[in-house]
Formats: structure tokens, C-alpha cells, sequence
């Protein structure tokens, strides 16, 4: 087009008035604000909907997951200690029956055993475990004294750990403390929940056996001497 | 955006569809309601009240040329008001049998160049140049308006063409 004609179109339409109040009249009028407002409320509604049953069906697995999982982590019940009777008899694993025949229903908790040991003598520590997927416990610590796998007296099995114990040398009273359990969980070494007394009390003195060894009673890292 | 997509979308009451519908055809339709009422206020109204039944009446559009189903509501609107104004004025003349009493309106164009066209044009004149040289009409277009040949409708917009041109060259 010619330009002049152009820019007469151009003139000529600028003199149409364009009101911006007439527009927003007939959007309002029409209803055409709400109108779109609904429809992108309708339009969204749906997709928040199911998300939200998404996010609480993850959570809600997740949950359940966890909680299987959780219920599987083996606890710490407990322990005791035995002395090692020497007899023509005594092997290993006589030992270590003894002490199950013995022990095997006990909880653990608030125990007495009825010994106590002579100075620098060895006697037998069993942990007794709560471990339903009978996972591997790798090790552990008494005193700070770190015992592996290969510590553990023969007979020891997923649920109760026996391992020798060399008490102090000199009479009294000894604590025995136990601490990082750890279990293998497919090769990852994760730590073990505790749930019993982390502490037991040994009476030490050169006279024959005659006194109790009493398990002291504590509440996690509170403890209170018997 | 297609005239079947916006009439989709003028459906579902779709805001983006309402402003290019705005945008599109704002200036046609006043210009053809504005060149019946000769009034910028009144023609606001009907401009308003059109693009209201476009919406209303969506669902009675089957098809053919959008432009032409605005242009003929905005135009039918107008008329009847013109009519209403016409018959009202009468009633008021009849009654108080006052024959001179015609009110002369001081009918204004849209502006300078709006005037120039009514001061060297008639109105026919004028829809053939604004139609061609304003909303971009073809020959075909303006000839089913006026129910003409493209061709007569050619001949004469040339014409007028060159006059315009001679007019604008002068202003």
C-alpha cells in the first residue's frame, strides 16, 4: 500500500478511542474473570488432588517400610557373666552350653549371677540379643576393649555372644561395660539398639566363690550402683 | 489464532481468546456503529453491548466469516437503537405538537481525518475507502457487503483511492 495511505490508515486509527474501562466492562460483564478463574481452578483441582494422594501414599509406604525395617534392627538385651568350671570335661563347648542351659530363658534385665571371680581370672561374658533376621554381629566393645567375630567362643550364636573376659588383678569390685555393637547388614556395619543394662558389676577377692555378681541396674547412660 | 479456534476457545470463556477477539475488532465494529449513532458515548455502549452478545450468542454461530457476524451485530444494535431514538423523538414531537422542535445533534467525527472523509465523501464512499484502506478489506470482501461485484467494487475503490490520495497529499 501506498504510503501515505498508510499513514492515513494509521492516523485514522489512532482517532478510533480505545478505552481500557470499556474492556474491563465487558470482561465483567461476561463474567469472563471468574469465569477463567474457575476454570483454572477446576483445571488444577484434579492434579492437586491426586498429588496429595500420591505425597500420602509415598509417606504411607515409606512408613511402613520403615517401621518393617526398623522392627529388624537387632537390641541389646543384655549380659551376664559366667565362670569358666574346669573339669576334665571342660571344652569350649561344654562351657558355652552350661551357660545356655543355664541362661538361655532369662531376661536379662536386672539379672544376679551367683559367682564372682579371683583376680586375673577369665570368665565368660554372654550378650544376649533380640536379632529376628539373625543378622551378623560383627563386634562389640567391653571396657573399650574392641572384640571381633573371631574373638567369640565357639557356640556363640546370633542371639547370644560368648566371649572370654580377663578381670582386673586385684580385689574389689570391676565394671563391665559393653558398648558399639555393630551387626553386618548386607557388608554395611550398622550399630545395634540397646534395650537392656549396658553395665554389670563383678566381685573380685581371693576368697572361694561365695558372693553374688549383681548386674547393676541403669537406665541408658544413667547409672545407679547396687 | 484461526476464527474456529477463537470461537472454540469464546466457548470455554477463555480470557486470552476474548482479548484478541477485542484486539481484532474493536476498531471495526466502532467504526461501523459509530458511522449509525454519530456519537462516541453511545457508540461505547453498543461496542460494550456487541461484544456481550458475541458471547451470548456464540453458540448460534455455525461457521462463516466471524468478521462479518461481529460487524452484523454491532450493526443491528445500532439500528435499533437509531430506530428507537427515531420513534421516541416522534412521540416527543407528537405530543407536544411541537413540529419544529427537531433537536439538531452536533454530530462530530472520530477526528480530523474522519471529517475529512465526511467533508469530501458520502457515506458509501467513505465504508468503501475505511473498509479497503483502514481494516485491509479485499475487493470481495467490501462487494458482499454492499452485495456488488468485486470488480465494480474495484473500479470504484481506484477511484476514490486516487481522490484520497490527492486529499492527504494537500493536508
Amino acid at each position: 500500500m501506498n504510503k501515505k495511505l498508510e499513514k492515513f490508515r494509521r492516523c485514522y486509527l489512532q482517532e478510533i478511542p480505545y478505552d481500557q474501562r470499556v474492556k474491563e466492562n465487558i470482561k465483567e460483564k461476561i463474567g469472563i474473570v471468574k469465569a477463567t478463574r474457575l476454570a483454572l481452578t477446576r483445571s488444577i483441582k484434579p492434579y492437586l488432588l491426586s498429588a496429595f494422594v500420591c505425597f500420602i501414599g509415598i509417606v504411607f509406604f515409606a512408613l511402613i517400610f520403615s517401621w518393617g525395617n526398623y522392627n529388624t534392627i537387632p537390641i541389646y538385651k543384655g549380659m551376664t557373666a559366667e565362670n569358666i568350671v574346669e573339669s576334665d570335661e571342660c571344652s569350649c563347648d561344654n562351657l558355652s552350653q552350661s551357660i545356655y542351659s543355664k541362661q538361655e530363658d532369662d531376661v536379662v534385665i536386672d539379672n544376679k549371677i551367683a559367682c564372682h571371680a579371683h583376680p586375673n581370672e577369665e570368665i565368660i561374658i554372654a550378650i544376649k540379643l533380640y536379632n529376628p533376621r539373625n543378622f551378623t554381629i560383627y563386634s562389640f566393645s567391653l571396657n573399650d576393649k574392641v572384640y571381633y567375630q573371631e574373638d567369640f567362643v565357639e557356640g556363640s550364636t546370633p542371639t547370644k555372644i560368648l566371649v572370654k573376659f580377663l578381670v582386673q588383678d586385684f580385689p574389689g569390685t570391676q565394671n563391665i561395660k559393653i558398648s558399639n555393637i555393630k551387626y553386618l547388614d548386607r557388608h554395611i556395619e550398622k550399630l545395634v539398639r540397646f534395650g537392656g543394662n549396658k553395665v554389670i558389676k563383678l566381685g573380685i577377692s581371693n576368697d572361694d566363690y561365695c558372693s553374688n555378681v549383681s548386674i547393676e541396674e541403669t537406665k541408658q547412660n544413667n547409672f545407679i550402683f547396687a | 489464532m484461526s476464527s474456529d479456534h477463537i470461537v472454540d476457545k469464546i466457548k470455554e470463556k477463555d480470557e486470552t481468546a476474548f482479548e484478541s477477539l477485542y484486539e481484532e475488532y474493536n476498531a471495526l465494529v466502532y467504526y461501523v456503529i459509530f458511522q449509525i449513532v454519530k456519537n462516541q458515548d453511545i457508540t461505547k455502549d453498543l461496542v460494550q453491548e456487541t461484544f456481550f452478545n458475541v458471547y451470548s450468542n456464540i453458540n448460534q454461530y455455525c461457521g462463516g466469516n466471524l468478521k462479518y457476524w461481529i460487524i452484523s451485530i454491532g450493526k443491528n444494535l445500532a439500528i435499533n437503537y437509531y430506530n428507537r431514538k427515531i420513534v421516541k423523538e416522534q412521540k416527543v414531537i407528537r405530543s407536544d405538537n411541537m413540529i419544529n422542535s427537531f433537536i439538531k445533534e452536533e454530530h462530530t467525527g472520530l477526528g480530523k481525518y474522519d471529517e475529512l472523509l465526511d467533508a469530501h465523501f458520502n457515506q458509501r464512499q467513505k465504508d468503501i475507502i475505511i473498509y479497503h484502506v483502514v481494516f485491509r478489506y479485499s475487493y470481495n470482501e467490501i462487494g458482499e457487503i454492499f452485495q456488488e461485484s468485486p470488480r465494480s467494487i474495484g473500479r470504484e475503490c481506484r477511484l476514490l483511492l486516487k481522490s484520497l490520495k490527492k486529499l492527504v497529499e494537500g493536508d
